[in-house]
Protein backbone atom coordinates (compact mmCIF):
# COMPACT_ATOMS: atom_id res chain seq x y z
CA UNK A 1 0.00 0.00 0.00
CA UNK A 2 2.38 2.12 0.84
CA UNK A 3 4.41 1.46 -2.01
CA UNK A 4 2.31 2.30 -4.09
CA UNK A 5 1.37 5.30 -2.76
CA UNK A 6 5.25 6.51 -3.26
CA UNK A 7 5.18 5.06 -6.89
CA UNK A 8 2.55 7.04 -8.03
CA UNK A 9 3.33 10.37 -5.41
CA UNK A 10 3.77 12.77 -8.22
CA UNK A 11 0.33 11.86 -10.18
CA UNK A 12 -1.51 11.75 -6.80
CA UNK A 13 -0.36 15.56 -6.58
CA UNK A 14 -1.28 16.20 -9.96
CA UNK A 15 -4.81 15.02 -9.68
CA UNK A 16 -4.73 17.12 -6.61
CA UNK A 17 -3.33 19.95 -8.22
CA UNK A 18 -6.29 19.70 -11.12
CA UNK A 19 -9.19 18.97 -8.81
CA UNK A 20 -8.38 21.85 -7.04
CA UNK A 21 -7.72 24.39 -9.46
CA UNK A 22 -11.15 23.28 -10.84
CA UNK A 23 -13.04 23.82 -7.70
CA UNK A 24 -11.62 27.32 -7.37
CA UNK A 25 -12.73 27.79 -11.10
CA UNK A 26 -16.04 26.92 -10.02
CA UNK A 27 -16.32 28.80 -7.29
CA UNK A 28 -14.64 32.11 -8.27
CA UNK A 29 -16.96 33.41 -11.19
CA UNK A 30 -19.32 35.83 -11.30
CA UNK A 31 -18.06 39.23 -11.30
CA UNK A 32 -21.81 41.37 -11.59
CA UNK A 33 -23.46 43.32 -8.81
CA UNK A 34 -24.54 41.24 -6.14
CA UNK A 35 -27.25 43.32 -5.18
CA UNK A 36 -30.52 41.19 -3.59
CA UNK A 37 -33.08 42.11 -6.51
CA UNK A 38 -35.95 39.76 -6.74
CA UNK A 39 -36.08 37.88 -9.67
CA UNK A 40 -39.86 38.11 -9.68
CA UNK A 41 -39.78 41.35 -11.35
CA UNK A 42 -43.23 43.08 -10.24
CA UNK A 43 -41.73 45.10 -7.48
CA UNK A 44 -38.33 45.78 -8.86
CA UNK A 45 -39.50 46.95 -12.18
CA UNK A 46 -42.24 49.34 -10.77
CA UNK A 47 -38.98 50.81 -8.84
CA UNK A 48 -36.86 50.50 -11.52
CA UNK A 49 -38.97 52.41 -13.85
CA UNK A 50 -39.23 55.47 -11.35
CA UNK A 51 -35.88 55.19 -11.75
CA UNK A 52 -35.41 55.96 -14.99
CA UNK A 53 -38.31 57.38 -16.13
CA UNK A 54 -39.86 61.04 -16.14
CA UNK A 55 -39.81 62.18 -12.04
CA UNK A 56 -43.73 62.43 -11.82
CA UNK A 57 -44.18 58.83 -10.81
CA UNK A 58 -41.69 59.10 -8.52
CA UNK A 59 -43.62 60.40 -5.83
CA UNK A 60 -46.00 56.87 -5.46
CA UNK A 61 -43.09 54.53 -5.70
CA UNK A 62 -41.12 56.12 -3.16
CA UNK A 63 -43.72 55.03 -0.48
CA UNK A 64 -43.46 51.58 -1.89
CA UNK A 65 -39.80 50.52 -0.43
CA UNK A 66 -41.67 50.25 2.84
CA UNK A 67 -43.48 47.04 2.03
CA UNK A 68 -41.23 45.83 0.41
CA UNK A 69 -38.05 43.93 2.15
CA UNK A 70 -34.62 45.56 2.97
CA UNK A 71 -32.46 43.45 0.12
CA UNK A 72 -34.65 44.16 -2.16
CA UNK A 73 -34.73 47.61 -1.67
CA UNK A 74 -31.64 48.18 -1.02
CA UNK A 75 -30.23 49.57 -4.09
CA UNK A 76 -32.86 52.24 -5.32
CA UNK A 77 -33.60 53.51 -1.38
CA UNK A 78 -29.83 54.39 -1.26
CA UNK A 79 -30.05 56.12 -4.02
CA UNK A 80 -30.90 60.16 -2.24
CA UNK A 81 -27.68 60.01 -1.26
CA UNK A 82 -26.00 59.65 -4.29
CA UNK A 83 -25.52 62.43 -6.78
CA UNK A 84 -28.13 60.73 -8.93
CA UNK A 85 -31.07 61.98 -7.22
CA UNK A 86 -30.50 65.39 -8.80
CA UNK A 87 -30.08 63.78 -12.44
CA UNK A 88 -33.96 63.04 -12.88
CA UNK A 89 -34.95 66.97 -11.82
CA UNK A 90 -32.30 68.31 -13.46
CA UNK A 91 -32.64 66.44 -16.79
CA UNK A 92 -33.72 67.70 -19.75
CA UNK A 93 -36.58 64.57 -19.71
CA UNK A 94 -38.34 66.20 -17.10
CA UNK A 95 -39.26 69.16 -19.28
CA UNK A 96 -38.83 67.90 -22.74
CA UNK A 97 -41.21 65.52 -23.04
CA UNK A 98 -44.39 66.79 -21.05
CA UNK A 99 -47.30 65.77 -22.59
CA UNK A 100 -46.52 61.55 -23.77
CA UNK A 101 -45.17 60.95 -20.15
CA UNK A 102 -48.01 62.21 -18.50
CA UNK A 103 -51.03 61.28 -20.56
CA UNK A 104 -49.76 57.73 -20.16
CA UNK A 105 -50.18 57.24 -16.75
CA UNK A 106 -47.62 55.31 -14.45
CA UNK A 107 -49.84 51.78 -14.48
CA UNK A 108 -49.46 51.57 -17.93
CA UNK A 109 -45.97 52.19 -17.34
CA UNK A 110 -45.42 49.29 -14.72
CA UNK A 111 -47.98 46.51 -16.08
CA UNK A 112 -47.34 47.45 -19.40
CA UNK A 113 -43.33 46.92 -19.03
CA UNK A 114 -44.40 43.44 -17.00
CA UNK A 115 -47.19 42.43 -19.55
CA UNK A 116 -47.19 38.93 -20.86
CA UNK A 117 -47.20 38.87 -24.50
CA UNK A 118 -50.27 38.29 -26.14
CA UNK A 119 -50.53 35.72 -29.18
CA UNK A 120 -54.10 36.67 -30.30
CA UNK A 121 -53.51 40.18 -30.16
CA UNK A 122 -49.63 39.72 -31.80
CA UNK A 123 -51.40 37.26 -34.80
CA UNK A 124 -54.36 39.92 -35.06
CA UNK A 125 -51.39 42.18 -35.82
CA UNK A 126 -49.99 40.29 -38.51
CA UNK A 127 -46.83 38.54 -36.68
CA UNK A 128 -46.55 34.49 -38.25
CA UNK A 129 -46.40 32.96 -34.55
CA UNK A 130 -45.10 29.40 -34.32
CA UNK A 131 -47.88 27.26 -32.55
CA UNK A 132 -45.23 24.65 -31.42
CA UNK A 133 -42.56 27.01 -30.33
CA UNK A 134 -44.71 29.89 -29.05
CA UNK A 135 -42.48 32.34 -31.38
CA UNK A 136 -41.88 33.40 -34.97
CA UNK A 137 -38.89 32.43 -36.96
CA UNK A 138 -36.38 34.67 -35.43
CA UNK A 139 -36.94 33.69 -31.96
CA UNK A 140 -39.55 36.46 -30.96
CA UNK A 141 -42.47 35.51 -28.64
CA UNK A 142 -45.17 37.39 -29.04
CA UNK A 143 -45.41 41.50 -27.83
CA UNK A 144 -47.94 42.52 -25.32
CA UNK A 145 -51.17 44.14 -26.08
CA UNK A 146 -51.01 47.20 -27.99
CA UNK A 147 -47.35 47.67 -28.96
CA UNK A 148 -46.07 47.51 -31.91
CA UNK A 149 -45.04 43.98 -33.78
CA UNK A 150 -41.45 43.87 -35.59
CA UNK A 151 -41.13 44.92 -38.71
CA UNK A 152 -38.28 43.24 -40.62
CA UNK A 153 -36.24 45.70 -41.69
CA UNK A 154 -35.92 44.16 -45.32
CA UNK A 155 -39.57 44.44 -45.52
CA UNK A 156 -39.86 48.54 -44.45
CA UNK A 157 -41.21 50.71 -46.69
CA UNK A 158 -39.03 54.10 -46.52
CA UNK A 159 -40.44 56.88 -47.54
CA UNK A 160 -38.99 60.67 -47.40
CA UNK A 161 -42.02 62.19 -45.26
CA UNK A 162 -40.10 63.61 -42.13
CA UNK A 163 -41.42 62.72 -38.78
CA UNK A 164 -39.87 63.34 -35.21
CA UNK A 165 -38.85 61.77 -32.17
CA UNK A 166 -36.62 61.93 -28.82
CA UNK A 167 -33.78 59.86 -28.64
CA UNK A 168 -31.60 59.29 -25.41
CA UNK A 169 -28.51 57.52 -24.65
CA UNK A 170 -27.99 57.26 -20.52
CA UNK A 171 -25.16 55.38 -18.54
CA UNK A 172 -26.13 56.55 -14.79
CA UNK A 173 -26.60 52.47 -13.54
CA UNK A 174 -22.99 52.41 -14.16
CA UNK A 175 -22.24 55.23 -11.45
CA UNK A 176 -23.09 53.26 -8.86
CA UNK A 177 -20.86 50.30 -10.29
CA UNK A 178 -17.91 52.11 -11.60
CA UNK A 179 -15.89 49.61 -9.39
CA UNK A 180 -16.19 46.93 -11.54
CA UNK A 181 -15.35 48.92 -15.02
CA UNK A 182 -12.10 49.15 -15.87
CA UNK A 183 -10.29 52.25 -14.66
CA UNK A 184 -8.78 53.52 -18.30
CA UNK A 185 -12.57 53.73 -19.02
CA UNK A 186 -13.68 55.75 -16.06
CA UNK A 187 -12.94 59.13 -17.96
CA UNK A 188 -15.95 58.07 -20.31
CA UNK A 189 -18.42 58.14 -17.72
CA UNK A 190 -20.17 61.28 -17.59
CA UNK A 191 -20.89 62.79 -14.58
CA UNK A 192 -24.56 62.57 -14.59
CA UNK A 193 -24.17 59.57 -16.47
CA UNK A 194 -25.96 61.24 -19.93
CA UNK A 195 -24.03 60.53 -23.02
CA UNK A 196 -26.92 62.09 -25.15
CA UNK A 197 -29.35 64.06 -23.72
CA UNK A 198 -33.29 63.69 -24.50
CA UNK A 199 -33.18 65.16 -28.49
CA UNK A 200 -35.80 65.65 -30.73
CA UNK A 201 -34.34 64.15 -33.70
CA UNK A 202 -35.86 63.92 -37.45
CA UNK A 203 -36.31 60.27 -39.02
CA UNK A 204 -37.98 59.35 -42.28
CA UNK A 205 -41.15 57.00 -42.57
CA UNK A 206 -40.09 53.25 -42.25
CA UNK A 207 -36.82 53.89 -40.23
CA UNK A 208 -35.75 51.87 -37.11
CA UNK A 209 -34.45 52.30 -33.09
CA UNK A 210 -31.00 51.71 -35.00
CA UNK A 211 -31.02 53.70 -38.15
CA UNK A 212 -31.80 56.88 -35.75
CA UNK A 213 -29.30 55.86 -33.14
CA UNK A 214 -26.40 55.35 -36.28
CA UNK A 215 -27.53 58.87 -37.41
CA UNK A 216 -27.62 60.68 -34.70
CA UNK A 217 -24.52 59.29 -32.90
CA UNK A 218 -22.26 59.64 -36.28
CA UNK A 219 -23.73 63.21 -36.32
CA UNK A 220 -22.72 63.76 -32.55
CA UNK A 221 -19.40 62.39 -33.38
CA UNK A 222 -19.93 59.88 -30.65
CA UNK A 223 -18.29 56.48 -31.30
CA UNK A 224 -20.92 53.21 -31.59
CA UNK A 225 -20.17 49.90 -32.56
CA UNK A 226 -22.58 47.00 -33.57
CA UNK A 227 -22.70 44.18 -34.94
CA UNK A 228 -25.89 42.08 -37.04
CA UNK A 229 -27.23 39.01 -35.33
CA UNK A 230 -28.83 36.83 -38.45
CA UNK A 231 -30.36 34.60 -36.10
CA UNK A 232 -32.76 37.59 -34.79
CA UNK A 233 -32.39 39.10 -37.92
CA UNK A 234 -31.42 42.04 -36.28
CA UNK A 235 -28.48 44.68 -35.40
CA UNK A 236 -26.89 44.02 -31.63
CA UNK A 237 -25.17 47.42 -29.78
CA UNK A 238 -21.99 46.36 -28.19
CA UNK A 239 -20.96 49.18 -27.47
CA UNK A 240 -21.51 53.12 -27.75
CA UNK A 241 -19.07 55.81 -26.54
CA UNK A 242 -16.62 53.13 -26.09
CA UNK A 243 -18.80 51.52 -23.37
CA UNK A 244 -19.16 47.92 -24.41
CA UNK A 245 -20.72 45.26 -23.64
CA UNK A 246 -19.58 42.95 -20.52
CA UNK A 247 -17.65 45.97 -19.57
CA UNK A 248 -18.97 46.50 -15.98
CA UNK A 249 -19.42 42.99 -14.68
CA UNK A 250 -20.91 40.21 -16.72
CA UNK A 251 -24.40 40.53 -16.85
CA UNK A 252 -23.71 44.38 -18.37
CA UNK A 253 -24.73 45.63 -21.95
CA UNK A 254 -26.89 48.39 -23.70
CA UNK A 255 -30.68 47.92 -24.00
CA UNK A 256 -33.38 50.29 -25.41
CA UNK A 257 -37.01 50.86 -24.54
CA UNK A 258 -39.40 52.75 -26.59
CA UNK A 259 -42.11 54.85 -24.63
CA UNK A 260 -40.90 53.11 -21.51
CA UNK A 261 -41.07 49.74 -23.14
CA UNK A 262 -38.28 47.67 -23.36
CA UNK A 263 -39.50 45.88 -26.85
CA UNK A 264 -38.33 41.88 -26.84
CA UNK A 265 -37.06 42.08 -30.25
CA UNK A 266 -33.81 44.22 -31.79
CA UNK A 267 -33.59 47.46 -32.58
CA UNK A 268 -33.33 46.73 -36.31
CA UNK A 269 -36.97 45.55 -36.44
CA UNK A 270 -38.92 48.21 -33.98
CA UNK A 271 -40.13 50.87 -36.73
CA UNK A 272 -40.53 54.22 -35.34
CA UNK A 273 -43.76 56.13 -34.67
CA UNK A 274 -44.26 59.57 -34.81
CA UNK A 275 -43.39 61.31 -30.88
CA UNK A 276 -41.61 58.01 -29.68
CA UNK A 277 -39.32 58.47 -26.92
CA UNK A 278 -36.59 55.90 -27.20
CA UNK A 279 -34.08 55.64 -24.84
CA UNK A 280 -30.99 53.71 -25.04
CA UNK A 281 -29.89 52.76 -21.08
CA UNK A 282 -26.79 50.80 -19.86
CA UNK A 283 -27.78 47.89 -17.87
CA UNK A 284 -25.36 46.31 -15.30
CA UNK A 285 -27.51 43.63 -14.09
CA UNK A 286 -29.06 42.26 -17.49
CA UNK A 287 -31.86 44.66 -17.40
CA UNK A 288 -32.85 44.73 -13.63
CA UNK A 289 -31.46 47.64 -12.94
CA UNK A 290 -33.10 49.77 -15.37
CA UNK A 291 -36.29 47.36 -15.48
CA UNK A 292 -35.98 45.89 -18.86
CA UNK A 293 -35.08 42.24 -16.71
CA UNK A 294 -37.90 40.32 -18.87
CA UNK A 295 -36.91 41.84 -21.54
CA UNK A 296 -33.82 39.25 -22.19
CA UNK A 297 -36.45 36.23 -21.20
CA UNK A 298 -36.49 36.46 -17.52
CA UNK A 299 -38.89 35.67 -16.47
CA UNK B 1 30.93 31.47 -45.69
CA UNK B 2 29.80 30.49 -42.40
CA UNK B 3 29.00 32.62 -39.66
CA UNK B 4 30.22 31.94 -36.23
CA UNK B 5 27.89 32.88 -33.35
CA UNK B 6 30.05 33.37 -30.45
CA UNK B 7 26.41 33.82 -28.52
CA UNK B 8 26.25 30.04 -29.23
CA UNK B 9 29.30 29.21 -27.29
CA UNK B 10 28.38 30.70 -24.42
CA UNK B 11 26.70 27.96 -21.53
CA UNK B 12 23.57 26.70 -22.94
CA UNK B 13 22.06 28.58 -19.13
CA UNK B 14 23.06 31.94 -20.59
CA UNK B 15 21.53 31.16 -24.27
CA UNK B 16 18.23 29.82 -22.60
CA UNK B 17 17.57 32.30 -19.68
CA UNK B 18 18.29 35.23 -22.70
CA UNK B 19 15.93 33.90 -25.00
CA UNK B 20 13.29 33.24 -21.93
CA UNK B 21 13.93 36.70 -20.78
CA UNK B 22 13.49 38.55 -24.59
CA UNK B 23 10.28 36.45 -25.32
CA UNK B 24 8.56 37.13 -22.20
CA UNK B 25 9.34 40.56 -22.59
CA UNK B 26 8.08 40.60 -26.20
CA UNK B 27 4.84 39.05 -25.23
CA UNK B 28 3.77 41.08 -22.57
CA UNK B 29 5.20 44.91 -23.11
CA UNK B 30 2.58 47.10 -25.70
CA UNK B 31 4.51 49.88 -25.41
CA UNK B 32 5.44 51.01 -29.32
CA UNK B 33 9.15 52.11 -28.05
CA UNK B 34 10.00 48.58 -26.79
CA UNK B 35 8.09 46.94 -30.01
CA UNK B 36 10.29 48.45 -32.33
CA UNK B 37 13.40 47.64 -30.06
CA UNK B 38 12.51 44.02 -29.65
CA UNK B 39 11.31 43.85 -33.52
CA UNK B 40 14.76 45.57 -34.74
CA UNK B 41 16.90 43.75 -32.53
CA UNK B 42 15.07 40.24 -33.68
CA UNK B 43 15.16 40.83 -37.04
CA UNK B 44 19.29 42.08 -36.92
CA UNK B 45 20.09 38.90 -34.68
CA UNK B 46 18.36 36.38 -37.01
CA UNK B 47 20.00 38.16 -40.68
CA UNK B 48 23.44 37.85 -38.42
CA UNK B 49 22.44 34.29 -38.10
CA UNK B 50 21.05 33.24 -40.98
CA UNK B 51 22.27 35.59 -43.84
CA UNK B 52 20.08 36.03 -46.72
CA UNK B 53 17.65 33.17 -46.07
CA UNK B 54 16.54 35.12 -43.06
CA UNK B 55 16.18 38.30 -45.11
CA UNK B 56 14.24 36.20 -47.96
CA UNK B 57 12.24 34.76 -45.01
CA UNK B 58 11.46 38.06 -43.69
CA UNK B 59 10.19 39.86 -46.92
CA UNK B 60 8.44 36.70 -47.93
CA UNK B 61 6.85 35.95 -45.27
CA UNK B 62 6.98 38.10 -42.14
CA UNK B 63 6.42 40.85 -44.30
CA UNK B 64 2.94 39.82 -45.56
CA UNK B 65 1.92 38.31 -42.43
CA UNK B 66 2.70 41.83 -40.37
CA UNK B 67 0.16 43.96 -43.39
CA UNK B 68 -2.31 41.16 -42.48
CA UNK B 69 -2.31 40.93 -38.92
CA UNK B 70 -2.14 44.57 -39.32
CA UNK B 71 -5.10 45.12 -41.76
CA UNK B 72 -7.32 42.15 -40.25
CA UNK B 73 -7.78 44.20 -36.57
CA UNK B 74 -9.48 47.58 -38.06
CA UNK B 75 -11.93 45.14 -39.79
CA UNK B 76 -13.49 43.48 -37.24
CA UNK B 77 -12.58 45.70 -33.83
CA UNK B 78 -14.16 49.45 -34.10
CA UNK B 79 -13.77 50.45 -30.37
CA UNK B 80 -11.24 53.76 -29.86
CA UNK B 81 -12.09 57.26 -29.43
CA UNK B 82 -10.72 58.61 -32.57
CA UNK B 83 -13.52 58.31 -34.82
CA UNK B 84 -11.02 58.67 -38.70
CA UNK B 85 -14.29 57.70 -40.86
CA UNK B 86 -16.70 54.64 -41.10
CA UNK B 87 -16.54 51.32 -42.72
CA UNK B 88 -19.16 50.11 -45.56
CA UNK B 89 -20.60 48.45 -42.90
CA UNK B 90 -21.48 51.77 -40.67
CA UNK B 91 -19.37 50.85 -37.90
CA UNK B 92 -16.23 53.55 -37.10
CA UNK B 93 -12.82 53.00 -38.29
CA UNK B 94 -10.43 54.27 -35.38
CA UNK B 95 -7.14 55.05 -34.98
CA UNK B 96 -6.60 52.90 -31.96
CA UNK B 97 -7.33 49.93 -33.64
CA UNK B 98 -5.40 50.67 -36.59
CA UNK B 99 -2.17 51.32 -34.30
CA UNK B 100 -3.15 48.52 -31.85
CA UNK B 101 -3.34 46.31 -35.01
CA UNK B 102 0.00 47.25 -36.13
CA UNK B 103 1.66 46.91 -32.57
CA UNK B 104 -0.03 43.40 -32.43
CA UNK B 105 1.41 42.43 -35.44
CA UNK B 106 4.54 43.96 -34.41
CA UNK B 107 4.56 41.72 -31.56
CA UNK B 108 3.69 38.51 -33.33
CA UNK B 109 6.78 38.97 -36.24
CA UNK B 110 9.25 39.62 -33.49
CA UNK B 111 8.33 36.79 -31.57
CA UNK B 112 8.58 34.48 -34.52
CA UNK B 113 11.91 35.91 -35.49
CA UNK B 114 12.88 35.38 -31.81
CA UNK B 115 12.16 31.83 -32.21
CA UNK B 116 13.83 31.92 -35.39
CA UNK B 117 16.96 32.47 -33.62
CA UNK B 118 16.43 30.41 -30.45
CA UNK B 119 16.20 27.31 -32.97
CA UNK B 120 19.54 28.36 -34.47
CA UNK B 121 21.38 28.49 -31.08
CA UNK B 122 19.59 26.23 -29.30
CA UNK B 123 20.57 23.35 -30.61
CA UNK B 124 18.92 19.88 -29.21
CA UNK B 125 22.03 18.65 -27.34
CA UNK B 126 21.92 21.86 -25.54
CA UNK B 127 18.00 21.60 -24.21
CA UNK B 128 18.87 18.12 -23.18
CA UNK B 129 22.04 19.33 -21.46
CA UNK B 130 19.86 21.90 -19.56
CA UNK B 131 16.28 19.15 -19.04
CA UNK B 132 17.79 15.93 -19.42
CA UNK B 133 18.03 15.29 -15.66
CA UNK B 134 14.77 17.86 -14.75
CA UNK B 135 12.17 16.48 -17.12
CA UNK B 136 14.16 13.31 -19.03
CA UNK B 137 11.48 11.83 -20.84
CA UNK B 138 10.05 15.43 -21.78
CA UNK B 139 12.96 16.98 -23.12
CA UNK B 140 13.34 13.81 -25.35
CA UNK B 141 10.07 14.25 -26.97
CA UNK B 142 10.76 17.95 -27.40
CA UNK B 143 14.34 17.49 -29.13
CA UNK B 144 12.59 14.82 -31.10
CA UNK B 145 9.83 16.63 -32.05
CA UNK B 146 11.82 19.86 -32.96
CA UNK B 147 14.42 17.24 -35.27
CA UNK B 148 11.40 15.99 -36.60
CA UNK B 149 10.69 18.16 -39.88
CA UNK B 150 14.10 18.95 -40.45
CA UNK B 151 14.44 14.81 -40.41
CA UNK B 152 12.07 14.16 -42.38
CA UNK B 153 12.63 16.29 -45.20
CA UNK B 154 16.26 14.90 -45.75
CA UNK B 155 14.34 11.37 -45.30
CA UNK B 156 11.42 11.96 -48.04
CA UNK B 157 14.27 12.87 -50.48
CA UNK B 158 15.77 9.98 -49.96
CA UNK B 159 12.87 7.78 -50.29
CA UNK B 160 11.59 9.84 -53.63
CA UNK B 161 15.15 9.33 -55.04
CA UNK B 162 15.23 5.74 -54.61
CA UNK B 163 11.79 5.72 -55.89
CA UNK B 164 12.86 7.29 -59.09
CA UNK B 165 15.28 4.53 -59.98
CA UNK B 166 12.64 2.18 -60.56
CA UNK B 167 10.27 4.67 -62.21
CA UNK B 168 8.32 5.71 -59.43
CA UNK B 169 8.42 9.01 -58.10
CA UNK B 170 5.95 11.54 -58.08
CA UNK B 171 7.48 13.27 -61.27
CA UNK B 172 6.85 9.80 -63.38
CA UNK B 173 2.88 8.70 -65.22
CA UNK B 174 0.10 10.25 -65.45
CA UNK B 175 -1.62 12.50 -62.96
CA UNK B 176 -3.68 8.95 -61.10
CA UNK B 177 -0.10 7.02 -61.29
CA UNK B 178 1.69 10.36 -60.07
CA UNK B 179 -1.14 10.44 -56.81
CA UNK B 180 -0.67 7.02 -56.21
CA UNK B 181 3.09 7.11 -55.88
CA UNK B 182 2.90 9.70 -53.65
CA UNK B 183 0.46 8.01 -51.44
CA UNK B 184 3.24 5.52 -51.58
CA UNK B 185 5.97 7.29 -50.16
CA UNK B 186 4.14 9.13 -47.68
CA UNK B 187 3.15 5.31 -46.50
CA UNK B 188 6.70 4.97 -46.80
CA UNK B 189 7.66 8.08 -44.97
CA UNK B 190 4.90 7.72 -41.93
CA UNK B 191 6.08 3.65 -40.85
CA UNK B 192 9.80 4.75 -41.09
CA UNK B 193 8.96 7.87 -38.97
CA UNK B 194 7.03 5.35 -36.45
CA UNK B 195 9.74 3.01 -36.39
CA UNK B 196 12.27 5.66 -36.41
CA UNK B 197 10.27 6.75 -33.02
CA UNK B 198 10.62 3.93 -31.46
CA UNK B 199 14.04 2.68 -32.57
CA UNK B 200 15.16 6.61 -30.26
CA UNK B 201 13.22 5.43 -27.44
CA UNK B 202 14.34 1.99 -27.37
CA UNK B 203 18.33 3.16 -27.84
CA UNK B 204 17.91 5.75 -25.22
CA UNK B 205 15.95 3.30 -22.62
CA UNK B 206 19.24 0.75 -23.41
CA UNK B 207 21.54 3.33 -22.64
CA UNK B 208 19.74 4.49 -19.18
CA UNK B 209 18.50 7.43 -20.21
CA UNK B 210 17.08 9.17 -17.69
CA UNK B 211 17.71 6.53 -14.87
CA UNK B 212 18.96 7.84 -11.47
CA UNK B 213 22.95 7.90 -11.27
CA UNK B 214 23.81 8.02 -14.61
CA UNK B 215 25.98 10.74 -15.54
CA UNK B 216 26.09 12.35 -19.41
CA UNK B 217 29.21 13.46 -21.63
CA UNK B 218 28.59 17.14 -22.10
CA UNK B 219 31.04 20.09 -23.63
CA UNK B 220 30.05 22.46 -21.61
CA UNK B 221 31.46 24.67 -19.10
CA UNK B 222 30.40 27.37 -17.00
CA UNK B 223 33.33 30.03 -17.18
CA UNK B 224 34.15 33.56 -16.06
CA UNK B 225 32.50 34.98 -19.58
CA UNK B 226 29.55 33.23 -18.45
CA UNK B 227 29.37 34.13 -14.89
CA UNK B 228 29.44 37.76 -16.31
CA UNK B 229 26.74 37.31 -18.64
CA UNK B 230 24.46 35.49 -15.90
CA UNK B 231 24.96 38.50 -13.99
CA UNK B 232 24.29 40.58 -16.61
CA UNK B 233 21.18 39.15 -17.90
CA UNK B 234 19.70 38.85 -14.11
CA UNK B 235 20.36 42.53 -13.60
CA UNK B 236 18.71 43.39 -16.54
CA UNK B 237 15.68 41.14 -16.17
CA UNK B 238 15.44 42.17 -12.25
CA UNK B 239 15.47 45.92 -13.11
CA UNK B 240 13.02 45.61 -16.95
CA UNK B 241 10.94 42.94 -14.55
CA UNK B 242 10.88 45.94 -11.66
CA UNK B 243 10.35 48.93 -13.90
CA UNK B 244 7.62 47.06 -15.50
CA UNK B 245 5.45 46.56 -12.53
CA UNK B 246 6.12 49.91 -11.44
CA UNK B 247 4.77 51.23 -14.50
CA UNK B 248 7.76 52.11 -16.45
CA UNK B 249 6.38 50.99 -19.84
CA UNK B 250 2.81 51.83 -19.59
CA UNK B 251 0.62 51.89 -22.52
CA UNK B 252 -2.83 51.67 -23.05
CA UNK B 253 -4.22 51.38 -26.81
CA UNK B 254 -8.09 51.72 -25.49
CA UNK B 255 -10.21 53.81 -25.17
CA UNK B 256 -7.51 56.45 -26.25
CA UNK B 257 -3.79 55.91 -26.51
CA UNK B 258 -2.16 56.92 -23.50
CA UNK B 259 1.53 56.18 -22.01
CA UNK B 260 3.70 56.89 -19.41
CA UNK B 261 5.22 60.03 -19.54
CA UNK B 262 8.66 60.06 -21.28
CA UNK B 263 10.91 60.49 -18.33
CA UNK B 264 14.50 59.69 -17.23
CA UNK B 265 13.20 56.03 -15.16
CA UNK B 266 10.81 55.02 -17.84
CA UNK B 267 14.31 55.74 -20.11
CA UNK B 268 16.88 53.82 -18.31
CA UNK B 269 13.83 50.74 -18.33
CA UNK B 270 13.77 50.88 -22.25
CA UNK B 271 17.66 51.36 -22.64
CA UNK B 272 18.17 48.25 -20.33
CA UNK B 273 15.20 45.86 -22.49
CA UNK B 274 17.38 47.36 -25.70
CA UNK B 275 20.69 45.98 -23.72
CA UNK B 276 19.39 42.94 -23.54
CA UNK B 277 17.72 42.22 -26.66
CA UNK B 278 21.26 43.52 -28.33
CA UNK B 279 23.24 41.68 -26.35
CA UNK B 280 24.00 38.88 -28.66
CA UNK B 281 24.72 41.34 -31.55
CA UNK B 282 26.79 43.19 -29.90
CA UNK B 283 28.69 39.87 -28.35
CA UNK B 284 28.92 38.53 -31.91
CA UNK B 285 30.41 41.96 -33.34
CA UNK B 286 32.81 42.86 -30.61
CA UNK B 287 34.15 39.03 -30.99
CA UNK B 288 34.57 39.08 -34.96
CA UNK B 289 36.61 42.45 -34.83
CA UNK B 290 38.73 41.04 -32.02
CA UNK B 291 38.94 38.11 -34.64
CA UNK B 292 39.99 40.31 -37.60
CA UNK B 293 42.57 42.38 -35.27
CA UNK B 294 44.09 39.28 -34.55
CA UNK B 295 44.28 37.91 -37.92
CA UNK B 296 45.84 41.40 -39.34
CA UNK B 297 48.06 41.25 -36.63
CA UNK B 298 49.36 37.78 -37.27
Amino acid sequence: MKDIFSKHKTKLIIGLVIVTVLAAAFFWGGNYPKSGYDAAAGTVSTESVSLTSSPSVLPETSQEPDTTSAPVTGEPASLPETTQTAQPSGQPDATAQPAEETAEPSPSATTGSVAPGSERYSESQGMQIAPETGKDKYKTDSVPEGKPIPVEPEDAVKTDKAMTCTLSVRCDTILNNIELLDKDKWELVPEDGVIFATTTVIFYEGESVLNILQREMKRAGIHMEFSNVPMYNSAYIEGINNLYEFDVGELSGWMYKVNDWFPNYGCSRYQLKQGDVVEWVYTCDLGKDVGGYYAVGGS
Amino acid sequence: MVNRDTFSSYHPVINFLHFGLVLAFSMLFMHPVCLVISLSCAITYSVYLNGRKAVRFNLLYMLPMFLFAALINPAFSHAGGTILSYLPSGNPLTLESITYGIAAAAMLVAVISWFSCYNAVMTSDKFVYLFGRVIPAMSLILSMTLRFVPKFKAQIKVVSDAQKCVGRDVSNGGLIQRARNGIAILSIMVTWALENAIETANSMKSRGYGLRGRTAFSIYRFDRRDRAALVFLLLCGAYITAGALLGGVQWRYFPTMKGVEAGIYSASVVLAYFALCIAPVVINLLEDRKWEALRSGA
